[in-house]
C-alpha cells in the first residue's frame, strides 16, 4: 500500500508524543493564529496525468516519467546549437554530480562544513579566469542572458553612467531578457545593427560616447561569427567606456581568449562545459572581471585563507557585497546560483585538460564546422549567407526551402536541422544557422548534404 | 600536521597525463584563426583516476544533509529522493534542445503544464510562469510584472515596501530594478506593525512583500488587514514563498488576498540546493495580471501542448528559454508523488517538529523571544554567544549549523524540516544543551576541547580571509 508521505519518517506514535510535548491535542491546534475563514478546508484539487489517482506509487511515477520522456525525441543528429549546444559529457562528469555531498549542501556559508563545495568553487574560478585572462571569476550565475544583465549593471557601477550599447548579433533571447530588465529604472539601452553578419562598427563608433557604461558585443556572435574585438575595445577605451566580451559558446575560450583584445569584463554561458542542453536549463551564467572591480561584481566569490591553526582553507569573500548582508545596497539580488553546474565545468575542464580542450575546440568544433560549411554551401541554393569571415562552430546559409518544412522533412530521418533565422529576424527568412559540435562527425555532415541534395531533386512535399 | 586537506587540482598536473579520448580525426587540419589563436589557457593536465581521486576527496569534505540533520531556517533543507535525480536524468529530458520542434517535445511541455496547474492550486494563483531560476528571481520577476501592470494603468508607483524582517533579497530586488525600497517596522510580536504600515501605504508604494509565515516563523494574524490597507490603496500584495513549506492544504496565498507568489522548487519541493543551486522560483499572478507574465507560457491545445508566445502585455523574458527544466521535473515528479494528503502532511509534520523542538529547547533554558505563541514550520531563539554554539556543533558534535544572526543580531533560527526523525532532533537538542553548557562553563569547554573534531579545519580566519583576498590560484611560472 502507498503511504501518502513515505518521505515522512514520524510515526503516529512519535507524533502524539511531539503534541504532549508541545501542549496541544491535535495538529490543528498549532495552526490557530490563522482566522478560520482564511484556512483552505478541503484537499488541495492535483488533477492527475494518469488515469490512477495521486499519490503514485515509485513503481507507477517511474513508469509514467519513462514514458512521457520517451515523447520527448532525443536520439536525434543535432544541427542546432544557437545558444544551447550538444556537446559529449564525459561519465565522471553526471557520476559525479549524483554525489550526495554535492547535490544535497547548502550554499557554503559556513566554512567548517563546506571546505569541499569552496575548494570546487575556487578551482572553477582559476580555470574559468585562465581560460579568460581575467583576475576574479564569481561562483556562477543562473545563465548567460542574466549574466549579460548583471554584467551590465556592474559596468553601470564602476563607470557611473547608464547608457548601455548593444550589438544585434547577441542570441535574440538575450536581448529580449536584457530589454525586459533595462525597462526598471533610468537606463538609455542603444542596439547597434548589424552589417555581413557582424557588428556594424561605423554605428557603433557613431553611439559610443561620455555617457556609455558598456559596450557589449558577443563572439563568437549569434550567426557563429568572430567580431573585430580589437576595434571595439578600442572604441570603448576611447570613451573610457567599458567592453563587456559576451561569450555564449564558451568552447571558444579555448582557442580564443578574450583580453587579448582588451575585453575589460567576459561575461556569459558555458553550458558547453559539462552541463547538459537539458530543454534549456539549468546552465552556467558567468562574469569575469579585473581585480580592481571585484567590489562591484555580483555573486559569490571564494576566497583562499587559513584555519584557525594556520592550515589552507576557503570561504566566501566580500559578504558585503551580497543581499543577505547588504540588503538594498547589495550589487545584485542574487542569493541561489548554480554552483552544481560549476561543478561539472570543473570536472570537465580537468577532464579534457590543456590540451584536449584545444583539439576539441579546434579539430572537432571548428575545422569540422568548416567542413560541413565547404560541403553545404556547395548543394544547390545553399549559398553562404555571409562572407568573409571567421567563425567558430556555427554558420549561416541561405535556403532554398522554407526553413520549417525542411526541418520536418529532416526529423524524419532523425535529424535535428539549423535554427530558422527568420523566427527571430524577419530580415534573414529563409536561412539557416547550422551548428557542428563533435557529435556530428564527417559521415554525418556527408549524409545531411546527401538528404539536401536529394530534398532538391524531390522538393520538400 | 599537513598544510591543506586536498591539494589543488593544478599541483597534480603533470605534462604527459590525460584524461580525454576523442576519436581519429579524419580531415585536413587548416589554420583558420591566424594571429587570434591564443597560448595555451593552463588547465590541469590530470588522469580520470586523478580526477575521480579529487572530487571524491573534495566531496568528502562537505557535512552532508544525507547523513546529519541541516535546520537551516528558511532554507528548509529537507530530503531529496533518489528517485526524482534519477527521473530527471533520463536522456528524454536531459538532452533535448530548447528549440527542437514541438512534436518532439511533447513530453516536457505536459510536465511544465501539470506543475503550472498543480502550483496554481497550491497557491491560490491564476497562472505561473517557470522561468524564474531561484526565488530571488522570481522576485524580480514578480516586481517587473507589478511594475508594468502600474505602468500599463498609467500609474507613476516608484516605492516597494517590506518588513524590517524580510529576506535579504526583498530590498535587493526592489533596489536592483531601480525602485526605492522602504522599511516596514515589525512590532513586539513580529508582526508588521499596522499602524507603521498604513502610514507608508501611499498612493506612491506598487507593492508591498510579505512573507507569511515570517522570518521568525510566525503567522502574522492581521493579514487580511494588511491586505486590505494594500489593497485599498491601490498596491498589490507579494508573497515570498520562501515559507511554503509550512502551509500547503492548509491555506493559500491567494486566499489570503497576495497578489503574486513565488515558490521556491528547492525548497518546499524538495529539489537539491546543490551546493547553493541551481533551484526553481516559479512566480504566480492573479488573474489581473496573468496577461504580464513573461513569454512563452505552456498552454493545452486540444491534445496538443504548446508554447504560447502571445501574451497581450508580457514583460518579455527573464531568462534564455524556458527554466531551469530538470529542477522542475523534479518538483513535478515530487507532487505526483506525495498528492494532495501527502503534501499536507510536509507542512503539518514541519510544523509540529518546529514546535517540539521550541518547546523543549524553551524547557531545557534557551530563551525564544517570540516562544510565548506557537510557531511554524521554523523557530527563532536567542543566545548571546550564538557564533560560538553554532560552531561548537559543527566541531565537537558533528551538527549542521542553523541559520545564526537573522533575523535580528544573536538569533538562531531552526528549522527541522518534516523529514527529520524524532531521534535526530531530540539529538540536535542534546548536542545544543552540551554546547551550551561548555559556553557557560570554563571546565566544561576543556573537557569539550580534548574531544575529537568532525570538521575538517579549525576556525576560519575569516579576518584574514577578507583583508587579503586571493581568488584564483595563480599559474606557476
Amino acid at each position: 500500500m502507498k503511504d501518502s508521505n513515505s518521505y515522512i519518517s514520524t510515526t503516529k506514535n512519535d507524533l502524539s508524543e511531539m503534541l504532549l510535548e508541545i501542549g496541544v491535542n491535535k495538529i490543528d491546534d498549532l495552526y490557530k493564529a490563522i482566522p478560520q475563514k482564511l484556512r483552505l478546508n478541503r484537499d488541495l484539487l492535483l488533477p492527475s496525468p494518469l488515469k490512477i489517482d495521486l499519490p503514485l506509487s515509485e513503481i507507477e511515477l517511474s513508469g509514467y516519467m519513462h514514458e512521457i520522456s520517451a515523447k520527448n525525441k532525443s536520439n536525434y543528429k543535432y544541427f542546432l546549437g544557437a545558444g544551447c549546444y550538444n556537446h559529449y559529457i564525459p561519465s565522471i562528469v553526471d557520476l559525479f554530480l549524483k554525489l550526495p555531498k554535492f547535490y544535497t549542501p547548502y550554499t557554503p556559508y559556513k566554512p567548517e562544513t563546506n571546505q569541499g563545495t569552496l575548494q570546487v568553487m575556487f578551482e572553477y574560478q582559476t580555470m574559468m579566469c585562465r581560460l579568460t585572462g581575467l583576475e576574479v571569476s564569481n561562483a556562477s550565475l543562473y545563465d548567460g542572458a542574466t549574466a549579460m544583465v548583471e554584467a551590465a549593471k556592474m559596468a553601470s557601477r564602476l563607470t557611473g553612467r547608464n547608457e548601455i550599447i548593444i550589438s544585434k548579433s547577441i542570441h535574440p533571447e538575450y536581448r529580449q531578457v536584457f530589454n525586459t530588465y533595462f525597462r526598471y529604472g533610468d537606463w538609455k539601452v542603444i542596439e547597434v545593427g548589424v552589417s555581413n553578419g557582424k557588428t556594424n562598427l561605423k554605428e557603433l563608433e557613431q553611439n559610443i560616447s561620455e555617457q556609455t557604461a558598456a559596450v557589449i558585443i558577443q563572439s563568437p556572435n549569434f550567426f557563429g561569427i568572430i567580431e573585430d574585438l580589437n576595434q571595439v575595445a578600442r572604441m570603448a577605451h576611447k570613451h573610457a567606456s567599458l567592453f563587456i566580451s559576451l561569450v555564449v559558446e564558451a568552447l571558444s575560450l579555448a582557442l580564443i581568449k578574450p583580453t587579448d583584445f582588451d575585453a575589460d569584463i567576459v561575461a556569459g554561458e558555458a553550458q558547453s562545459f559539462g552541463s547538459h542542453m537539458s530543454f534549456g536549463g539549468p546552465h552556467l551564467g558567468f562574469i569575469n572581471c579585473y581585480s580592481k572591480h571585484k567590489s562591484k561584481l555580483p555573486g559569490r566569490v571564494v576566497t583562499k585563507t587559513e584555519d584557525a591553526d594556520g592550515k589552507t582553507a576557503y570561504m566566501l569573500w566580500g559578504a558585503a557585497r551580497e543581499q543577505h548582508i547588504s540588503r538594498n545596497r547589495a550589487t545584485s539580488n542574487i542569493c541561489s546560483n548554480h554552483a552544481l553546474n560549476a561543478l561539472a565545468a570543473s570536472i570537465y575542464l580537468s577532464w579534457y585538460g590543456n590540451k584536449g580542450l584545444e583539439e576539441l575546440a579546434d579539430l572537432y568544433n571548428m575545422q569540422m564546422a568548416h567542413y560541413a560549411y565547404e560541403t553545404i554551401r556547395k548543394i544547390n541554393g545553399y549559398a553562404a549567407t555571409f562572407t568573409g569571415n571567421t567563425f567558430f562552430n556555427e554558420f549561416v546559409v541561405n535556403c532554398p526551402h522554407d526553413v520549417c518544412l525542411l526541418n520536418k522533412k529532416l526529423l524524419e530521418h532523425s535529424i535535428v536541422g539549423g535554427l530558422d533565422l527568420g523566427r527571430f529576424y524577419p530580415e534573414y527568412k529563409n536561412k539557416i544557422l547550422f551548428c557542428i559540435t563533435e557529435k556530428t562527425n564527417q559521415n554525418d555532415i556527408d549524409e545531411l548534404a546527401d538528404i539536401l541534395t536529394s530534398l532538391n531533386e524531390k522538393g520538400l512535399k | 600536521m599537513e598544510k591543506e586537506n586536498v591539494q589543488l587540482i593544478f599541483k597534480e598536473s603533470q605534462d604527459g597525463r590525460v584524461a580525454y579520448s576523442l576519436p581519429k580525426s579524419t580531415i585536413k587540419k587548416k589554420d583558420l584563426l591566424g594571429e587570434y589563436k591564443r597560448e595555451n589557457p593552463g588547465l590541469p593536465q590530470v588522469s580520470e583516476r586523478q580526477i575521480a581521486g579529487h572530487y571524491q576527496n573534495l566531496a568528502d569534505l562537505n557535512f552532508c544533509p544525507y547523513s546529519e540533520m541541516d535546520p537551516l531556517g528558511s532554507c528548509t533543507m529537507k530530503y531529496n529522493p533518489p528517485l526524482m535525480e534519477a527521473l530527471a536524468s533520463l536522456p528524454g529530458f536531459l538532452d533535448m534542445h530548447p528549440y527542437q520542434d514541438e512534436s518532439t517535445i511533447q513530453g516536457a511541455l505536459e510536465v511544465m503544464y501539470f506543475l503550472d496547474l498543480y502550483l496554481r492550486e497550491v497557491a491560490g494563483m491564476a497562472q505561473f510562469t517557470l522561468q524564474p531560476s531561484a526565488g530571488a528571481h522570481g522576485e524580480s520577476t514578480g516586481i517587473m510584472i507589478g511594475g508594468a501592470y502600474f505602468t500599463h494603468n498609467k500609474e507613476n508607483r516608484t516605492k516597494i515596501l517590506a518588513p524590517d524582517s524580510s529576506h535579504g533579497t526583498n530590498p535587493a530586488s526592489v533596489t536592483n530594478l531601480g525602485f526605492e525600497y522602504e522599511q516596514v517596522n515589525s512590532n513586539r510580536q513580529g508582526w508588521v506593525d499596522l499602524e507603521d504600515l498604513e502610514k507608508r501605504m501611499t498612493e506612491n508604494v506598487a507593492i508591498f512583500m510579505l512573507t507569511n509565515p515570517n522570518t521568525y516563523g510566525l503567522f502574522d494574524p492581521n493579514i487580511d488587514k494588511i491586505a486590505e490597507i494594500i489593497h485599498r490603496k491601490g498596491g498589490l500584495l507579494y508573497y515570498d514563498g520562501a515559507n511554503l513549506n509550512a502551509i500547503m492544504g492548509k491555506y493559500r496565498p491567494g486566499d489570503l488576498g497576495f497578489d503574486i507568489v513565488h515558490i521556491n522548487l528547492h525548497k518546499t519541493f524538495g529539489t537539491p540546493h546543490a551546493m547553493g543551486g541551481p533551484g526553481a522560483g516559479p512566480t504566480g499572478v492573479v488573474e489581473k495580471l496573468k496577461d504580464f507574465l513573461p513569454i512563452p507560457t505552456v498552454e493545452k491545445q486540444g491534445e496538443k501542448y504548446i508554447l504560447n508566445y502571445s501574451l497581450k502585455h508580457t514583460i518579455g523574458k527573464v531568462k534564455a528559454f524556458y527554466g531551469n527544466y530538470s529542477v522542475l521535473t523534479r518538483a513535478f515528479a515530487y507532487i505526483l508523488m506525495l498528492g494532495p494528503e501527502g503534501l499536507r502532511k510536509v507542512s503539518e509534520t514541519a510544523v509540529v517538529h518546529a514546535n517540539y523542538m521550541q518547546e523543549k529547547l524553551k524547557k531545557r533554558g534557551f530563551k525564544f523571544p517570540y516562544g510565548n505563541q506557537h510557531c511554524m514550520h521554523e523557530c527563532v531563539m536567542k543566545h548571546e554567544n550564538i557564533d560560538t554554539l553554532g560552531h561548537l556543533l559543527s566541531e565537537y558534535f558533528k551538527k549542521l549549523q542553523a541559520t545564526i544572526h537573522f533575523p535580528e543580531p544573536n538569533f538562531y533560527m531552526i528549522e527541522p524540516t518534516e523529514t527529520e526523525t524524532k531521534e535526530s532532533i531530540d539529538e540536535y537538542i542534546e548536542a545544543m544543551v552540551e554546547a551550551d553548557k561548555a559556553i557557560k562553563d570554563p571546565t566544561v569547554m576543556e573537557e569539550l576541547e580534548k574531544r575529537k573534531t568532525f570538521t575538517p579545519i579549525r576556525k576560519i580566519n575569516a579576518k584574514k580571509g577578507m583583508a587579503r583576498p586571493c581568488l584564483i590560484e595563480e599559474e606557476e611560472e
